[in-house]
């Protein structure tokens, strides 16, 4: 019992205030952590989706489902499907979350069309080699297209949406379909992106965002051991319409298709009538004389919900705690499936403190804030259930599918990289490109072997400098153009060449282009200087640590190393630089 | 004090305790004062002191001797 009173504390978490969800996910209990079912997700994704993972484990927290979250890495996205990293083998849910401006540069349908069909092949992959649900993020429109919806880029983007939802409804049991468009309109664009990091670090969405995507897919995501509610349990007077029948009469009360608040009431009415179509059960518990009440069921012109709908009702003069625990055994179904809604506070404290299994909804709210509480509540979504049978069924029948052409189209990740068509562009850079070069020095982490932190004019002064040797990496593949995305400099010493800095922005790893380029800037330097040695560094920092091994996969020799520093050489001939797999053509 | 307030948000995005937060803390001396923390904090920062940092600012602030600065120069 006192499981469910810290999950009805957690849920007062507000998910879209950074500090407090931080200090909430450190402050957990690691024993209550250790004890919940734990659940996998995989997030395939080619922008900054970091800061979903501390509000969305909390929400699954609250359902009481421990979350492990793992995250594919940047532009690896539609090659995660065929190199199948364990951590997306053993996912029990895959997000596959992409923005289109950073595949599609232009807003050609050609560019798009090639688009929908790389997601529907890593859907299909996903389902043939996995075992995972997946949820697929369909795309976000444009932000600029306000004016005219049809046209351009927002109407390829709705088209892509449309069918990816039709696949994902009809046609893959094991597949939601999430519409972040519907999202953004729900909080509204200017709370929903932030302009400024969509450009400093690809991460376009808010906290606010983030908070409302948490509490959409949490529930889905913890359908196996939240499943979704199967009874709602309603009070009556000023819950499904104003005012008191029993004071007031079936032609005061306030439940109307035209007026306000009446219509509020009714609208409230038509949010519950749609729960039906989800099979959820509905009960009345009521203070009143049961026959005004079934009066207005029965007889009353805009009221929804009919006598026949309601398969238990209790409406007597006795407490609701009594009430709901004789509904529960009246349909042999557990507390903890119900939902109680009531606009008494107390009534609803009675119900927390009595059944604490039951769920409760406080509809002591304006009425024009009715219509929404139940859908914000997120009581009723999940995942709907499959049996293990039926998964395998669907797997085997997706797979049987699938395979054949999935093995059409690439068998493994050399064959995928080729047909990326990965173009790398090794060049020496002009004027226009040394801001750029500088923010590289300035910004990269990991993949950097010297870190060496260089501003414009130091930039420059070595590009003019004829004892210098400086390259730039610009990389494109068919979903568009990354940039200038890495950097190399060289610097002449009497007769060997010191390699002063080498870096790859995170944009591109995973494609091998450190080879690639690396092999074009030494043999650049053979033909300009044919130097004696070539010595090397690697600088150690708090975040470079993937690169520590670097020269010697190039065959360079260690020369000496302190805890900070490593020093090579290599003279040419002794160099092993591996070939790029994208190459492999 | 405005630079202990600071600390404590840094302390609670980096999951750090506080002590290890000295005034002289920068991102290069932080393990876990990474980009994406980076954010967070300036985020962090933002919603919790009622401000809004520049662009300019939100890459370059990068010790906390320069954000307390550039917060005060905001008052």
């Amino acid at each position: 019992m006192s499981d469910v009173v810290t999950k009805r504390k957690l849920a007062s978490t507000d998910l879209a205030n950074i500090t407090e969800v931080s200090k909430k996910l450190n402050g957990l209990d690691k024993h209550t952590l250790d004890k919940l079912p734990v659940q996998k997700l995989y997030i395939a994704r080619n922008y900054t989706v970091e800061q979903l993972i501390a509000p969305l484990k909390v929400s699954c927290f609250e359902r009481g489902v421990k979350l492990d979250i793992s995250v594919g890495n940047y532009n690896t996205a539609f090659m995660d499907a065929y190199i199948l990293p364990s951590d997306i083998e053993n996912a029990d849910y895959i997000l596959v979350s992409l923005l289109s401006e950073l595949i599609v540069r232009t807003d050609h349908q050609a560019e798009l069309g090639q688009l929908d069909n790389s997601l529907q092949q890593l859907i299909q992959c996903y389902l043939a080699k996995t075992k995972a649900v997946l949820i697929i993020n369909g795309l976000l429109l444009p932000s600029t297209t306000s004016v005219d919806l049809e046209s351009g880029i927002a109407r390829y983007v709705r088209s892509i949406n449309n069918s990816l939802r039709r696949l994902c409804y009809k046609h893959y049991p094991r597949t939601v379909y999430q519409d972040p468009n519907l999202l953004v309109s729900r909080i509204g664009s200017n709370a929903a992106i932030d302009r400024r990091y969509k450009y400093l670090a690809s991460s376009p969405f808010t906290p606010s965002y983030w908070a409302e995507y948490s509490r959409d897919i949490a529930p889905i995501i913890c359908s196996t051991f939240c499943p979704p509610k199967k009874v709602l349990i309603l009070d009556c007077d000023n819950t499904l319409w104003g005012g008191v029948i029993g004071e007031d009469g079936i032609e005061g009360i306030l439940l109307s298709q035209s007026d306000y608040p009446g219509r509020a009431y009714y609208d409230f009415q038509k949010q519950v009538v749609a729960l039906l179509d989800k099979g959820v059960l509905l009960c009345l518990a009521s203070k009143n004389n049961q026959e005004d009440v079934l009066a207005v069921l029965d007889r009353h012109p805009s009221c929804l919900i009919k006598r026949q709908n309601i398969v238990a009702m209790q409406i007597n003069w006795d407490d609701k705690a009594t009430n709901i625990r004789k509904i529960a055994m009246e349909l042999n179904l557990g507390l903890d499936s119900m939902v109680f809604i009531d606009d008494s506070p107390t009534e609803i404290a009675l119900i927390e403190q009595e059944l604490p299994e039951v769920e409760t909804i406080c509809a002591n709210v304006p009425p024009y804030d009715l219509p929404s509480l139940i859908e914000n509540s997120r009581s009723f979504d999940g995942f709907p259930l499959i049996s293990d049978e039926d998964k395998v069924r669907t797997q085997l029948y997706e797979s049987e599918k699938v395979r054949i052409k999935v093995a059409e189209k690439y068998t493994d990740l050399e064959s995928f990289l080729a047909a990326l068509d990965v173009s790398p562009n090794v060049f020496t850079p002009e004027e226009k490109h040394f801001g750029r070069l500088t923010q590289l020095t300035q910004k990269t982490n990991q993949f950097n072997l010297t870190t060496r932190r260089r501003n414009l004019g130091e930039i420059k002064a070595m590009a003019a400098s004829p004892s210098y040797f400086v390259k730039a990496l610009q990389v494109s593949d068919r979903y568009g153009d990354y940039g200038i995305t890495g950097l190399f400099i060289a610097q002449l010493d009497e007769s060997d060449v010191i390699i002063d800095t080498f870096l790859l922005s995170c944009r591109i790893l995973g494609k091998d282009l450190e080879f690639y380029f690396i092999e074009k800037c030494i043999e650049d330097i053979y033909a300009q200087w044919s130097p004696g040695q070539l010595i090397a560094t690697y600088t150690r920092t708090l975040k470079n640590d993937q690169v520590s091994s670097f020269w010697d996969k190039l065959g360079f020799t260690s020369v000496e190393q302190t805890e900070q520093t490593h020093l090579y050489s290599a003279e040419k001939a002794q160099l092993t630089i591996p070939s790029p797999r994208f190459l492999s053509k | 004090m405005l630079i202990n307030e600071i600390k404590q948000i840094m302390a609670d995005i980096l999951s750090i305790p506080i002590s290890e937060i000295g005034d002289e803390a920068h991102a290069e001396s932080i393990e876990k004062w990474d980009s994406l923390n980076h954010m967070n904090m300036m985020i962090a920062i933002e919603q919790q002191l009622g401000i809004v940092f520049t662009e300019s600012e939100l890459v370059e602030l990068n010790s906390l001797q320069s954000i307390v600065e550039s917060i005060e120069l905001k008052k």
